[in-house]
């Protein structure tokens, strides 16, 4: 499987310089890789330990590297929700 | 003369709107007048009563006092838009009957992850046990909607002398602000949320949002719903509003283990707003439906959401409202049986609503009702119900265990 849809792929590369709110899922301990990711110009939002994420806010460039990690399990975009009324 | 034939409201709006706008109205004539429409000249009635001799107009000022001055005219009144109160979507569910069983909610955590709350509101004040902020710097509702939601599934009705009392209303709340004050957020925001929610241990946690477009489940917010399930916490998801158009509910209510929550009117009517499954790979959505048109439930200081009543009440539609229908009665049925699990939760719900007639990516197994839960019995069907399947030999026995009943 993937580690990103094609279409957020092609979106990261089309705007290196473009900002991307980001889930990240991972393998190992979520903590360390929230500390990897803090010594980076990425910056970590939250670290969410009930099914091993990172939400993360980074650039392109950034998060097309990220893609090459090996604790990184798969990544999606972290979309919008609304109130229901 | 003319002013007391004129209803209050209608002297109020008369008041607050240009002279040229025009009013719902409803006249009531003297019996010798044969017809409304011979009334005022050039307006036809929207309705003629029978009943009563009255009809439904749309006037201007100058229409409403020339008629107040005819004496074949008995009284107009303004024709108001009609609201289920908390009162009677309670009655729908059948909560009170819980109630009077001795179940309230006492002991029962409730994470609400909305806009906030306000602490000060009287029908919750003094039962908020944490909060949590994961937008802005305070978890106090800058929107309304966390407010409404939160008393709805738990308001003690303590500003309206116990009209509007929510689903469990001595239950404690548990509130994380996920949403800013224009009512949106991000996923890993209300993921967060959920996080906070488990460690908090919450029986159930209410989510009155969700993102737009079809899903299968596998995002992350769905897939950290499922684990909060894993965890034993009873998860309650809005399907959406984006009815009715098949494939419309969205991230977390495509969640496979969460309790997915259409929306039905005081008639068991499905909302036509209230999204339809089945989800992007076919599953059946919504769970179930609850009330969740036109109900009035706590309002926000200095907030104006919905549609307001009073300086304490506010009337909203949408899944949001039904969804805390839907935690307050996990709620109950946690208190009155504390054994069990998050997926006989579940199944319990829906084996026990009400089947009103619609196909099941509308109604799911129904609407709701609390009391058969309770009881562990299914729900008479409405009068005529489309076929449905019966359910499988020995899970009417199962629900009946559950309560300590049927040996």
């Amino acid at each position: 499987m993937p580690k990103a849809d094609e279409r957020l792929i092609r979106q990261l590369e089309q705007s290196p310089a473009g900002e991307f709110h980001l889930i990240l899922r991972v393998s190992g301990d979520v903590e360390d890789v929230a500390e990897k990711l803090r010594a980076t110009p990425i910056e970590v939002r939250h670290a969410l330990r009930l099914i091993g994420a990172v939400a993360v806010r980074a650039q392109g460039k950034e998060a097309l590297r990220l893609l090459d990690e090996p604790w990184l399990v798969r990544m999606e975009e972290d979309r919008p929700v609304r109130a229901l009324a | 003369m003319e002013g007391e034939k004129i209803s209050k409201a209608l002297s109020a709006a008369m008041l607050q709107k240009p002279e040229a706008e025009v009013l719902p109205v409803i006249v009531k004539y003297r019996r010798e007048q044969l017809a409304a429409k011979a009334l005022v000249k050039g307006v036809a009635p929207t309705y003629q009563y029978n009943l009563i001799p009255a009809a439904a107009m749309r006037l201007n000022r100058a229409q409403i006092s020339w008629l107040a001055e005819q004496a074949s005219v008995e009284h107009l009144w303004l024709d108001m838009p009609v609201q289920a109160l908390l009162d009677t979507s309670a009655r729908i569910i059948q909560a009170p009957a819980v109630w009077q069983a001795g179940f309230r909610g006492q002991g029962m955590r409730i994470a609400i992850l909305d806009t906030g709350i306000d602490p000060n509101h009287p029908d919750v004040a003094g039962r908020i046990a944490a909060t949590a902020t994961f937008v802005g710097n305070s978890y106090r509702d800058d929107n309304g909607h966390g407010t409404h939601v939160a008393s709805i599934a738990a308001g003690n009705g303590a500003a309206s002398r116990g009209l509007y009392v929510g689903m469990a209303p001595e239950a404690s709340l548990y509130i994380a602000k996920v949403l800013a004050a224009d009512g949106s957020g991000m996923m890993s925001d209300v993921m967060a949320g959920v996080e906070w929610a488990v460690e908090q241990r919450a029986h159930v946690i209410g989510l009155s949002l969700g993102s737009s477009g079809p899903c299968d489940g596998t995002d992350a917010l769905s897939v950290t719903c499922d684990a909060a399930v894993e965890r034993g916490v009873v998860v309650c998801v809005a399907a959406g509003n984006s009815g009715p158009g098949r494939y419309t509910v969205g991230s977390p209510g495509c969640a496979r283990q969460v309790i997915t929550v259409g929306a039905s009117d005081d008639n068991d009517q499905v909302a036509s707003f209230s999204s339809r499954g089945p989800t992007s790979d076919g599953r059946v959505k919504p769970d179930i439906v609850f009330p969740g048109v036109g109900i009035v439930a706590a309002r926000a200081a200095g907030t104006a959401m919905g549609q307001v009543v009073d300086e304490h009440y506010t009337s909203a539609s949408g899944t949001s409202m039904a969804t805390p229908h839907a935690v307050g009665a996990v709620a109950l049925l946690l208190q009155a049986n504390p054994s069990l699990t998050p997926r006989e939760v579940k199944e319990l719900l829906m084996r026990t609503a009400r089947n009103i007639g619609y196909e099941a990516n509308a109604q799911g197994a129904g609407r709701g009702d609390v009391y058969q839960a309770y009881l562990g019995e299914p729900s008479p069907p409405s009068p005529e119900p489309p076929p449905t399947p019966e359910p499988g030999p020995g899970c009417f026995t199962t629900i009946l265990r559950l309560f300590g009943k049927g040996n």
